[in-house]
C-alpha cells in the first residue's frame, strides 16, 4: 500500500502526480478535437512551433508563458489559415509552419551564444521539476479549456463533425477555429515544460484513440479520454519514481502500451463477435439443397 | 404571387483561373420545388454554397428572402462527405440541428429532445435514434441530415446529391418526403444528376453547365437540344403516359435510332461498318411520343 502513498508524501514527487493528472486530463480531452479533425500531427508540429517562441521569449527576455503563448496562437492561426487553401491540406500547413518556427528556435540557439537554458527540458520534458507556479498556469489552463469545452459543446461538436455547413446552420466555423487554435495553444504551453516538444504528440493523441476503440458516443469519448489521459501520466510517473526513468518517456510508453492492449483486446472481441454472428446465420436450407456456412 | 426567396444578379464564381459559373441570373420564389441539373463539375455544388452564405461569389448579387427579411436555412451536404466512423447517434446528429442556439449546458432541453424524436418518427427513423450512423443504410442516412436540417424549421432546404447512391425505392421515398415538406411551405433546392427521378418528381428545374443553360418546368427544359448542350452527348426523351422519360443515345444505336426516325433519309448501318457522315448531322437527340 505504501508504494501507492509514498509519492504523495514528497512535494516534488506529489506536484508531479498533481501535474500529471491535471496535463494528462487536459491533453486528453483537446486530443478528441485533434483526433476526430484528422489533424493529429498538429501536437507534435505545434509543440515544435511553441518550441521556437519559447527560445525567441528567453532571448527577447520575455515571460515564458506569454511569449511562447502568443507565439502558439499565431502559429496555430497561420495553420489554420494556409490549410484553408484548398491546394494545401492540412498536414502540409502543419509542416511548413511548425518546422519554419522550430528553425527559429535553433537558429537563435545557435546564434545566441549567452544562452545558458538546457533545451534538453524543453525538448524531453521534466514533471518532476514542476514549479508551483507552473502548476497554477496547469490548472488555469484546464479551467478554461473545459469551461470552452463545456459550454461550447455543441458547436464545437459541429465544426469538428461536419465543418461544410456549419456556417448554414449559425455556427461560424472562423470563429470556433480560432478559439480552437487558442485552445491548442494554451495547452501545449502549459504542458511543454512537463512533457517535452517530442513527446507531447502521443499523450494527445494515443488517450483519443484508445477512447475511440472503445465507445461510439461522442460525449463519452470526451470522458473517457480524459480519463484514460490521467490515468496514464499517474501510471507513468509512478513507474519513472520507483524505476528511475524519464518520466515523460515513461508515460508516453504506459499510453502506447495501453493502446497496443485495448487494440487487441477489441479486435478479438469483433472477431468473436462475428464468429457467433455466423454460427447463428451462416447456415440456410434453400430447397433442401446443401447448407451454406458463413465464417 | 410569391416573393422571390432566392434571386441570383450576374453572380460568378471562380476557383483559381477557372470560371466555375458565369454570370447566372435566375430567381426561385418562396415555396418553390426546384432541382438543378448539370454535368459534373457544372458548378451545382458551388451554386447551392452561394445560397447558403458558405461561398461569396466572385462578381454579382447573391440575395436570400425578400424585403431584406432573413431567411432561416437549412443544408443537406453530400453522404459522401460525411464521415461515418465519426462518434455519434443519430440522435446527436439531429440535434445539432439547434447548435446554435443560446444554451449554455452540453446537453439538449428535453423539449428538443422531444421534437427531435417527433422528426426522426416523422420520416419513420424514430426507433433508430440512438444507432450510431455508421449502422444506418444510405436512405436511413439522408434521412437522419434531413432530420437535422428540420430541427431548424427552414425556410429554405438545401440538399446536395439527395439521391446519389440510393436504390430506386429509397430514391422515390426521399423525393416523396421532399414533396410532403415542399406542400408544408418548406422552399427546397436540390441538386442531382438523376434526370429521370427530376423529370418525374421535381416541377420546375435549373440547368447549369457553368452557364445557365435553360430554366423551367422538365416539360420545357428536358428537351434534347437543352440536354445536348447541357452534357454534350446525344440524349434522346421519350414521353410515356405523360412521363418524360431520358435515356443516352450509344453511339452504336444512334443511327438505328435516326434511321427510326427517318428511314429514307438514313441508310442502315451494320457493326463493323463505318456510317455514313450525314449520320451524325442530326446531332441532338429527338423528343418521341408514345402512346401510353
Amino acid at each position: 500500500m505504501h508504494y501507492l502513498t509514498d509519492p504523495w508524501h514528497i512535494g516534488f514527487s506529489r506536484h508531479a502526480l498533481i501535474a500529471g493528472i491535471l496535463a494528462g486530463a487536459l491533453c486528453g480531452l483537446v486530443g478528441v478535437y485533434v483526433v476526430l479533425r484528422r489533424m493529429s500531427y498538429i501536437g507534435h508540429g505545434l509543440s515544435h512551433a511553441i518550441f521556437g517562441g519559447a527560445v525567441a521569449s528567453y532571448v527577447a527576455n520575455v515571460n515564458f508563458y506569454l511569449g511562447a503563448g502568443i507565439w502558439g496562437f499565431v502559429s496555430a492561426l497561420l495553420i489554420n489559415g494556409v490549410s484553408r487553401r484548398r491546394q494545401i491540406g492540412a498536414d502540409a500547413a502543419i509542416g511548413v509552419v511548425t518546422t519554419a518556427s522550430f528553425a527559429i528556435g535553433v537558429a537563435l540557439i545557435s546564434h545566441v551564444h549567452h544562452l545558458t537554458v538546457n533545451p534538453d527540458a524543453a525538448l524531453f520534458g521534466n514533471i518532476l521539476g514542476v514549479s508551483i507556479s507552473g502548476l497554477y498556469i496547469l490548472l488555469g489552463v484546464f479551467v478554461f479549456v473545459g469551461a470552452v469545452v463545456f459550454f461550447r459543446y455543441r458547436q464545437l461538436l459541429f465544426i469538428t463533425f461536419d465543418p461544410e455547413v456549419a456556417d448554414a446552420y449559425g455556427v461560424n466555423s472562423k470563429r470556433y477555429d480560432t478559439l480552437f487554435a487558442l485552445v491548442m495553444a494554451a495547452t501545449i504551453v502549459s504542458t511543454l515544460q512537463l512533457l517535452g516538444v517530442t513527446l507531447i504528440a502521443a499523450i494527445i493523441v494515443v488517450p483519443a484513440i484508445v477512447g475511440r476503440l472503445v465507445t461510439d458516443s461522442f460525449g463519452k469519448l470526451l470522458i473517457a479520454s480524459m480519463l484514460i489521459g490521467a490515468l496514464c501520466s499517474v501510471v507513468g510517473i509512478y513507474i519513472s519514481y520507483y524505476n528511475d526513468v524519464a518520466s515523460g518517456a515513461t508515460i508516453v510508453l504506459v499510453a502506447a502500451t495501453l493502446f497496443f492492449v485495448v487494440f487487441v483486446v477489441t479486435a478479438l472481441t469483433a472477431r468473436r463477435r462475428l464468429s457467433r454472428l455466423g454460427e447463428d446465420h451462416g447456415s440456410a436450407d434453400i430447397g433442401g439443397g446443401p447448407s451454406v456456412h458463413v465464417g | 404571387m410569391h416573393h422571390p426567396i432566392i434571386e441570383f444578379e450576374s453572380v460568378s464564381y471562380t476557383y483559381g483561373e477557372g470560371v466555375v459559373l458565369d454570370r447566372i441570373s435566375l430567381t426561385i420564389p418562396e415555396g418553390a420545388f426546384v432541382g438543378v441539373v448539370g454535368p459534373s463539375g457544372a458548378g451545382k455544388t458551388t451554386m447551392l454554397k452561394l445560397i447558403s452564405g458558405t461561398t461569396k461569389p466572385a462578381a454579382g448579387m447573391v440575395r436570400i428572402g425578400s424585403n431584406g427579411a432573413k431567411v432561416r436555412l437549412a443544408v443537406v451536404p453530400q453522404i459522401e462527405a460525411i464521415d461515418w466512423n465519426f462518434p455519434v447517434t443519430v440522435e446527436e446528429v439531429v440535434l445539432l440541428g439547434r447548435a446554435a442556439d443560446r444554451r449554455l449546458v452540453p446537453w439538449a432541453q428535453a423539449s428538443a429532445r422531444a421534437e427531435a424524436r417527433e422528426i426522426l418518427d416523422k420520416l419513420g427513423i424514430g426507433q433508430l435514434a440512438h444507432r450510431h450512423i455508421r449502422n444506418l443504410s444510405g436512405g436511413q442516412q439522408q434521412r437522419a441530415f434531413i432530420a437535422r436540417a428540420l430541427m431548424r424549421k427552414p425556410e429554405l432546404l438545401l440538399l446536395d446529391e439527395p439521391t446519389a447512391g440510393v436504390d430506386v425505392k429509397t430514391r422515390h421515398d426521399i423525393l416523396h418526403l421532399l414533396h410532403s415538406l415542399n406542400h408544408e411551405g418548406i422552399a427546397i433546392v436540390l441538386t442531382t444528376h438523376d434526370l429521370n427521378a427530376v423529370a418525374a418528381h421535381l416541377p420546375s428545374l435549373v440547368c447549369i453547365n457553368r452557364k445557365l443553360i435553360a430554366m423551367g418546368t422538365p416539360q420545357e427544359v428536358l428537351t434534347p437540344s437543352v440536354l445536348s448542350e447541357l452534357y454534350g452527348a446525344d440524349m434522346v426523351v421519350i414521353q410515356q403516359e405523360g412521363m418524360l422519360l431520358i435515356g443516352d443515345l450509344p453511339s452504336a444505336f444512334k443511327d438505328e435510332h435516326a434511321r427510326a426516325q427517318h428511314p429514307e433519309e438514313v441508310p442502315a448501318a451494320h457493326f463493323g461498318e463505318q456510317p455514313p457522315p450525314h449520320a451524325h448531322d442530326e446531332g441532338a437527340g429527338h423528343t418521341h411520343q408514345r402512346e401510353g
